[in-house]
């Protein structure tokens, strides 16, 4: 008896609550695949989007809608109202700011992504110097699709260590921990095409500094452990070459294999670190004259590539310092040396520009006869 | 009126049958009369036309049914041998003729049993015992191979419909002291016998008391097939998974024998039962283990993604076009939009639509004469799909992912169990079109809690994987080299059956008996 009462309760709800899922059946809706936010006058957001449209004749169209309202949400509102189907933005793949914009802040349009549950959190984030708007709805000659476009640039650059990660889940990850600060790599428009060029540094939400696109291997390099990505340095070639040879520097490439980042904190007050980076690369480009079969040329080859970056790396981390933005993650470990308690009077954001940091590179070259 | 006449009519009937059982004797005995024994057979068995009673000599009578019986073995063994002598005693005669199968009895009914199955009844005048000279015969389909579990490698023969037939088959393969034979007769009108077999020593006591009970308690009037049998037997027959194998291939079935397993062949019917039977053993084949052992492990593992492909990929298009388009990669996006641009329904109305169209397909297949298959096989795959693409009533995409699923539900080796597998996509297609992911995990669950539920003969269907007994995971889901296989299946066992069988008597269909 009681369970034929479970039985019929069961049937009816299930009878009466078909149908109430809301349906968003892919060919009915439009899909938004990327956004792109600048600033307009008086507090307002201009809104750009890149909406996926399939058409009954088998094909899929693109088309890019602009608005600007106070708040994204009502942005959305008014771009439904000029599309044929619902906006749905569940395939957002990526997300630009005006420069403009990351300059006065970004902490509410990050927030908003975020409270959006139908934003996926492996969307990219990223900067676009100037504005935009114009870089979306320029009609490239070899673009078809801009959305797709620019992920996969990001994408596949993310990947391969060539950028910095931002996705939604890492800048949102950041953002909220008052130990650490985000970046995003900074996209421009360069005729015909679009290019990754640089870093933007973020303190607070804000845009407040960038670091060129040669930089964006050390940038990484700090920040993370790394697997891929190919370094050129350019290192003096006293030593290497026999005298009658030698040409000022020696320009040299190699191709990461495994990189081991270690940063420990060697005193509390003044707060203090260590940053060793063991390298283990194999050599794709050097200069012919080079007797790379020699052990004791290899040996101070690895010596030459450790001072340069170590060099190199510092100019980095002394750049952060003075942007005052910790992208790579110093404050985390601080933490994780003290106790809540001792946390308590802990700003952060004060105490980073004065860190000091001992930065140790070691080079090992492991492999050298991959020749391309 | 026509209703009183009716009744009027059978109460007459009645009654008259009643006094012609008055004659007959009522404590079973035999008459010690020539006369009178054959005009109880005849009374008995409604004096049929195929009935032969011959006079041999001023004592002695042989009766027996004509189509029954071996017309070479009663002329040259009965007729002649009897005729040779003259004063026969039933004890004489039960020694001396050349018929291997006799018996001696002075029961009226074992008579009236015997003479129906086959036997040759000889009265002797005086006596009230009859020998019954077995000389059955009738045609039989010779052996073939089998069609429905047809396999590449391994021996390719099959039951028929001969008890004995198909007993000897199985006795050739174990030739084994151990190999216990129990014979039972039931069907009050049919009279079926069937054959519980086991292995001595290998086959649990308590599983063996359990089916040996189950079929002892049936109370039915007529069994035709074993199909129909394992549904009385088994242990929930609500379930629309079986959980007595139905097979037809005599080395599955010794396989499972030699495994402790429980095999009952009915008079009648090619399809042999083999219990208990888990989930997963369903999936397994026997040519699994006739194929090299990385091979047989493939095609095993590539047998229980098949069952998630047929459940799932269909739902799980279903769920995504509908709710969660979302979660589909950016290179997909654009190919299954196009697809589907300029379908009219939902995407629930058309997988069903196009499910429901293999399901016909599969059906008028099975139903149709062979030569009239084809036809509608070119029918239905090409033109239907080609046609219904290209008028827009289905996607590309959705056909690519039927096919993929149809075929995935025949590749399970046993056709019940397709069968199964894909009726359960129907409701998880239904859930998956109005909820989405959630209906499909709601459905899977569902579906997951009933197999929990299941057990095939107080064994659990689920084993090995819940309850999780690890010894018994490598052979169930790979294929082991025949050399580290060195235990039988808990499900089995005898040293657990203790444990693994519920305490039942006296259920038909198995219900459980409250304590």
């Amino acid at each position: 008896m009681n369970r034929k009462k479970v039985f019929i309760l069961l049937l009816s709800v299930t009878l009466f609550l078909f149908g109430c899922a809301q349906t968003r059946i892919l060919e009915r809706i439009s899909l938004v695949t990327l956004v792109g936010y600048d600033q307009d006058q008086e507090d307002n957001v201009k809104a750009t989007a890149v909406i996926r449209q399939i058409n009954p004749n088998y094909e899929s169209s693109i088309e890019t809608q602009s608005e600007t309202e106070h708040t994204s949400k009502g942005a959305r509102t008014k771009l439904d109202m000029r599309t044929a189907k619902q906006l749905m933005i569940g395939q957002l793949r990526v997300v630009l700011f005006g420069e403009e914009l990351a300059k006065s802040g970004l902490d509410e349009a990050i927030h908003t992504l975020m409270m959006n549950s139908e934003i996926s959190t492996s969307t990219y984030l990223a900067v676009v110097e100037g504005e935009t708007k114009p870089m979306i709805e320029y009609k490239y000659e070899t673009i078809t699709d801009i959305g797709q476009y620019l992920y996969n640039l990001l994408k596949h650059n993310i990947e391969q260590q060539q950028s910095i990660s931002s996705t939604l889940h890492e800048v949102v990850r950041d953002k909220y921990s008052p130990y650490r600060e985000f970046a995003m790599p900074l996209l421009k428009k360069e005729g015909e095409h679009i290019q990754i060029n640089g870093v933007a540094f973020f303190n607070n939400g804000k845009m407040v500094g960038r670091l060129p696109a040669d930089d964006i291997y050390y940038v990484v390099l700090l920040s993370d452990s790394f697997k891929h990505g190919t370094l050129e340095l350019e290192i003096p070639s006293d030593n290497i070459v026999s005298k009658s040879k030698q040409s000022g520097n020696l320009q040299i490439a190699v191709d990461s294999i495994e990189t081991d980042r270690r940063f420990d904190l060697v005193s509390v007050k003044p707060a203090q670190f260590d940053i060793s980076i063991n390298m283990k690369c194999r050599l794709l480009e050097i200069d012919s004259n080079v007797p790379i079969g020699n052990h004791q040329v290899i040996k101070k080859v690895e010596k030459a590539m450790s001072k340069k970056m170590e060099e190199e790396i510092n100019r980095i981390f002394k750049y952060s310092q003075q942007v005052n933005s910790d992208i790579f993650g110093f404050g985390e470990v601080y933490k994780s040396h003290l106790s809540e308690s001792e946390l308590k009077n802990v700003k952060w954001n004060e105490l980073y520009p004065d860190i000091k940091a001992k930065i140790q590179v070691n080079v090992d070259i492991i492999r050298n006869g991959t020749f391309e | 009126m026509f209703g009183m006449n009716k009744k009027k009519q059978q109460t007459k009937i009645t009654e008259q049958k009643k006094q012609q059982t008055d004659n007959l004797p009522q404590d079973f005995t035999i008459s010690s009369s020539n006369e009178k024994f054959i005009q109880h057979i005849k009374q008995k068995i409604h004096s049929p036309s195929d009935l032969i009673c011959k006079v041999i000599s001023d004592e002695i009578r042989i009766i027996y049914l004509t189509h029954l019986v071996d017309g070479k073995s009663l002329k040259e063994d009965i007729l002649k041998t009897l005729e040779g002598q003259d004063d026969w005693t039933p004890r004489t005669i039960f020694e001396k003729l050349p018929i291997p199968e006799m018996e001696s009895s002075s029961n009226f009914k074992t008579c009236i049993q015997e003479i129906l199955k086959g036997g040759v009844l000889i009265h002797v005048e005086g006596f009230s015992e009859v020998v019954i000279a077995k000389i059955t015969t009738y045609q039989t389909r010779s052996l073939t191979a089998p069609e429905n579990e047809s396999q590449v490698v391994g021996s390719q023969i099959g039951f028929n419909e001969s008890l004995p037939t198909n007993v000897s088959i199985v006795r050739r393969y174990i030739t084994n002291p151990n190999l216990c034979n129990e014979q039972f007769t039931i069907g009050k009108h049919t009279n079926t016998s069937l054959s519980l077999l086991y292995i001595h020593g290998i086959a649990s006591e308590d599983q063996v008391n359990t089916v040996r009970q189950r079929i002892q308690d049936l109370d039915i009037n007529d069994l035709i097939d074993s199909a129909n049998l394992a549904e009385l037997i088994e242990d929930s027959s609500s379930s629309i998974f079986p959980q007595l194998l139905l097979t037809e291939r005599p080395d599955r079935f010794c396989d499972g024998l030699l495994s402790g397993k429980l095999g009952i062949v009915v008079n009648g019917s090619s399809m042999a039962i083999v219990s208990p039977y888990s989930f997963f053993e369903f999936f397994q084949s026997r040519e699994d283990q006739n194929l090299r052992w990385p091979i047989g492990t493939f095609v095993r593992l590539l047998r229980f993604i098949a069952i998630f492909i047929a459940i799932f990929a269909t739902p799980m298009y279903v769920a995504t076009l509908t709710f969660h388009y979302d979660v589909i990669p950016q290179p997909l996006i654009i190919p299954l939009s196009e697809s589907r641009a300029i379908v009219p329904f939902p995407p629930v109305m058309e997988a069903l639509l196009m499910e429901l169209t293999i399901e016909l397909l599969r059906e008028a297949g099975a139903r149709l004469p062979t030569k009239v298959g084809q036809t509608i096989g070119i029918v239905g795959g090409i033109v239907l799909g080609t046609a219904a693409v290209d008028a827009g009533l289905t996607s590309n995409v959705l056909i690519i992912i039927m096919a993929l699923s149809a075929l995935a539900s025949f590749t399970t080796p046993n056709y019940v169990m397709g069968n199964s597998i894909r009726v359960v996509r129907f409701p998880i297609m239904i859930f998956a079109g109005f909820w989405g992911y959630y209906g499909l995990m709601l459905a899977f669950c569902i579906i997951l809690i009933h197999l929990l539920r299941q057990s095939s003969l107080g064994a659990p269907y689920l084993a090995p994987f819940y309850p999780p007994r690890w010894k018994d995971w490598p052979n169930s889901i790979i294929r082991l080299p025949l050399p580290l296989i060195k235990r039988q299946p808990t499900n089995t066992a005898r040293e657990e059956s203790n444990n693994a069988l519920i305490n039942r008597s006296g259920g038909l269909r198995g219900e459980k008996v409250k304590e």
